[in-house]
């Protein structure tokens, strides 16, 4: 049964040990992505690299042990209260690497705007679009708007397909209300014309 | 009266190193001519050589805390400077913090290390030429300016516990005596380490060839540090940056978990504080 050993736990590095084999495992832990190593790695790991050694984490199965890791994580912050994710984002815009910027990009277009999570293109181009480092950078900068233009299409080309909108019962019913009949033309916003005249 | 025996005296790691440089050479020499020429081994021998001397950076692989306090106090720091500095900071004494930290593998590093002058000042880190180095040991891969004269340098064919202390513990001088080298060497050790695999493995492979582990072995050069590491000497910070792109994915849908906060957290920490010291530019993605 895999066993905790040994954990950075701002990085979420870790040594695993399952029978006699040693495993280095990393977020986002995929079993793929174990990495066997011998003793003397762990041994240094713990001596000179800063590893904290766990002597006392159970064996458990690997979903467990991952789990664990993933507490140990989460609690190092438990003293500190975290930026926003909004803040975050806007914080990694600015000071991450480029690749930040572009892979992000690449993600809107090839992931969220190819598969319609336009929430999601929504939020990044709006953090991309307030960062001044692709407010200054001509080739970022047109990317983002025209990937800004592809998302109002699609928006645009989703609302248009969608079935109009019905208002709800209530409002519906107090449209047909004689009192009401002379200001039928407000209610034109909340569906089509014939429903809200179906009262008359 | 009882008389006590003198502690054995204590032993310059680099001076033993520059005294081994010539015949570390001799042995590359010895180690290419005794090559198979027909075969081509005594070829890619030279060119890995070359290679060697060309790109071998020396390179730490480390955590984003370790990164975080290089940045902000000047220096890298081992187990020793972080056991004295808790010691500052919670009180108590600081040996003791370092023997629970370091737990059983407290007595072979301690007679590692204290078999030499200055030992509690080593740096652990690789010869390293190309890549993301020992990735399991840290997320960043430090790359340093070579050394110069002035710096105190030693080289070691394999992981200094592994090679040279038994499980007494003891530290086997004589063969660290014909073992260790100079940097101005350092292409003649991983030659002579390397020979019998670099024409079997292709030139592209040759950096994960020096820099990797399986469950059998741990494969590096160890290049132990005397001189003071500090942020002057970056060169380069390799990062695996394909998880970053994931984790601020994650934030823009507001899928992260609270785990995945402490590591966008933990880099975002150091991202900011290379930018604060004019460092941002060293960081490359690998």
């Amino acid at each position: 049964m895999p066993r905790l050993l040994a954990i950075i736990p701002e990085d979420g590095w870790a040594m695993v040990r399952e029978e006699e084999t040693i495993f280095f495992v990393r977020p986002p832990f995929r079993s793929s992505e174990r990495v066997p190593v011998p003793e003397a790695t762990l041994a240094d790991a713990v001596a000179l690299h800063g590893y904290e050694a766990r002597m006392d984490a159970p064996e458990e199965s690997w979903a467990g042990a991952v789990e664990r890791i993933r507490q140990i994580m989460a609690n190092v912050h438990e003293n500190r209260t975290l930026p926003s994710d909004a803040e975050m984002l806007s914080r990694m815009l600015r000071s991450g690497p480029p690749s930040v910027l572009t892979g992000l990009l690449d993600r809107i277009e090839n992931a969220w705007l190819a598969t319609g999570d336009l929430r999601a293109a929504d939020r990044a181009l709006r953090a991309l679009l307030a960062e001044d480092r692709v407010k200054t950078d001509n080739v970022l900068l047109d990317r983002a708007l025209a990937l800004r233009l592809r998302l109002d299409d699609l928006r645009g080309e989703r609302e248009a397909r969608a079935p109009a909108r019905q208002p709800p019962p209530r409002i519906a019913q107090i449209s047909r209300r004689p009192e009401v009949a002379g200001c039928r033309s407000r209610f034109q916003g909340l569906g089509s014309a014939s429903m809200v005249n179906s009262g008359t | 009266m009882s008389v006590e025996a003198d502690p054995p005296a204590k032993l310059d790691l680099y001076e033993l190193a520059r005294l081994n440089g010539d015949a570390m050479r001799a042995r590359y020499e010895q180690v290419r001519d005794g090559s198979d020429g027909s075969s081509g081994v005594a070829d890619a021998v030279d060119r890995f050589c070359q290679r060697v001397e060309r790109d071998g950076r020396v390179s730490i692989n480390t955590k984003s805390v370790r990164l975080l306090s290089m940045l902000r106090n000047g220096y890298y720091p081992n187990p020793h400077d972080e056991a004295r500095e808790r010691a500052r900071q919670e009180g108590g004494d600081s040996e003791a913090y370092l023997k629970e930290q370091q737990g059983d593998y407290y007595p072979p590093r301690m007679t590692f290390e204290r078999s030499f002058v200055d030992g509690e000042s080593f740096r652990y880190a690789t010869l390293n030429i190309g890549g993301a180095g020992l990735s399991y040991y840290g997320l960043y891969c430090l790359v340093l300016r070579d050394p110069g004269d002035s710096d105190l340098t030693a080289l070691l064919p394999a992981n200094s516990l592994k090679r040279f202390v038994n499980d007494e513990p003891q530290l086997d001088i004589d063969a660290l005596r014909r073992e260790v080298a100079p940097w101005p060497n350092r292409h003649h050790l991983a030659a002579c380490k390397h020979a019998h695999e670099v024409a079997s493995t292709p030139d592209a492979a040759w950096p994960r060839m020096m820099c990797h582990a399986t469950e059998a072995e741990e494969n590096f050069v160890e290049v132990i540090l005397g001189s003071p590491v500090t942020p002057n000497a970056l060169i380069e910070v390799r990062v695996d940056e394909a998880r970053l792109d994931d984790l601020v994915a994650g934030v823009v849908t507001g899928t992260v978990t609270d785990s995945e906060r402490t590591e966008l957290m933990a880099r975002l920490d150091v991202l900011e504080a290379l930018a604060k010291h004019k460092l941002d530019t060293l960081y490359r993605a690998v």
